[in-house]
């Protein structure tokens, strides 16, 4: 095997990976997933959700772990809090531009599938 | 009589073949961008958009001193000065900048030579710090050669280094979308 070329060749394949993450989506844990679904629902029915109800909340996980993956998924970007304006210890959930960029994609590619 | 051993022939061969894709390249996405983006020209020596600045990082991610080579013939190729040592300090600033970045950088985010880890958070960094060293760096030439006034050309020559960069990336990434769709439709 020609070592030269096998370690260039494993450089591109380490590259072409970065460069696909440029513009890939945050990749999501079935749990995130799950939850972001959840929250969802809220700003469908235009519901302010706060971060405690929502670790109280029935979605199959701990408070701890929906605490944690709440911050997960307002660190990869899909989702803000925002403080309450009586009460500074509330803390309701938002969606952001890329969360709804996120169920756009899925919904076109709901319609896609339906379509083929 | 002593005979070359087949790898190191082959060695030799694969080091060509690199030199010359890096140069074919560079030609074809210099023409490419001076027809494309002309109208982004800030003088006949920088341009606000510059494509084969993508090239300059891939190239030596790649293939390394390789990639370095292939830079320098290409840069002098496709420079419009005529004077030698000019185009000689140019070119050895426009192969030269990307691997001082590449040696910065690996040593920064500890990274193996195979480039293993690398995350697009990185990958932005190099180029930028790639943009940067050849902008500042050509900038230094251009003053010590009585070309331009000092540091002249910087921020453009950084933008247009910079947003050739990233088009070149965006291009590749949506190249490497469409050949794993096309196996995918093989497959099914």
């Amino acid at each position: 095997m020609n070592t030269l070329s096998s370690s260039s060749y494993i450089k591109f394949l380490n590259l072409a990976k970065a460069i696909r993450e440029l513009t890939a989506f945050p990749c999501l844990n079935p749990m995130e997933e799950c939850l972001l679904n959840y929250v969802a629902l809220s700003w469908q029915a235009d519901k302010n959700l706060s971060v405690s109800e929502t670790m109280h909340s029935n979605v199959a996980m701990t408070p701890s772990s929906v605490h944690r993956h709440l911050k997960s998924l307002r660190i990869k970007g899909f989702l803000s809090l925002t403080v309450d304006e009586r009460d500074n210890r509330i803390k309701y959930i938002t969606h952001t531009p890329l969360s709804e960029q996120y169920f756009s994609m899925l919904e076109k590619c709901i319609s896609q599938t339906a379509n083929s | 009589m002593q005979h070359f051993s087949t790898p190191s022939r082959r060695a030799i061969k694969t080091m060509l073949a690199q030199v010359l894709s890096v140069t074919l390249v560079w030609v074809l996405l210099y023409h490419l961008s001076l027809w494309a983006f002309s109208y982004f020209e800030y003088n006949p020596r920088v341009y606000w958009v510059f494509l084969p600045a993508g090239i300059r990082m891939m190239a030596v991610f790649i293939f390394g001193w390789s990639g370095v080579v292939g830079l320098f013939i290409s840069s002098a190729l496709t420079n419009e000065a005529l004077l030698g040592h000019y185009v000689f300090g140019l070119s050895a600033i426009s192969a030269l900048s990307p691997m001082l970045a590449l040696l910065v950088c690996r040593w920064f985010f500890a990274l193996p030579k195979s480039l293993a880890g690398l995350s697009a958070r990185q990958l932005l960094v190099f180029a930028l710090v790639g943009a940067l060293m050849n902008a500042v760096l050509s900038n230094c030439y251009f003053f010590y050669t009585n070309t331009a006034e000092f540091f002249a050309a910087l921020f453009p020559m950084f933008m247009g280094d910079m947003l050739g960069t990233l088009l070149i990336f965006l291009l590749v990434s949506k190249a490497l979308k469409c050949l794993s769709w096309l196996g995918k439709k093989q497959v099914c």
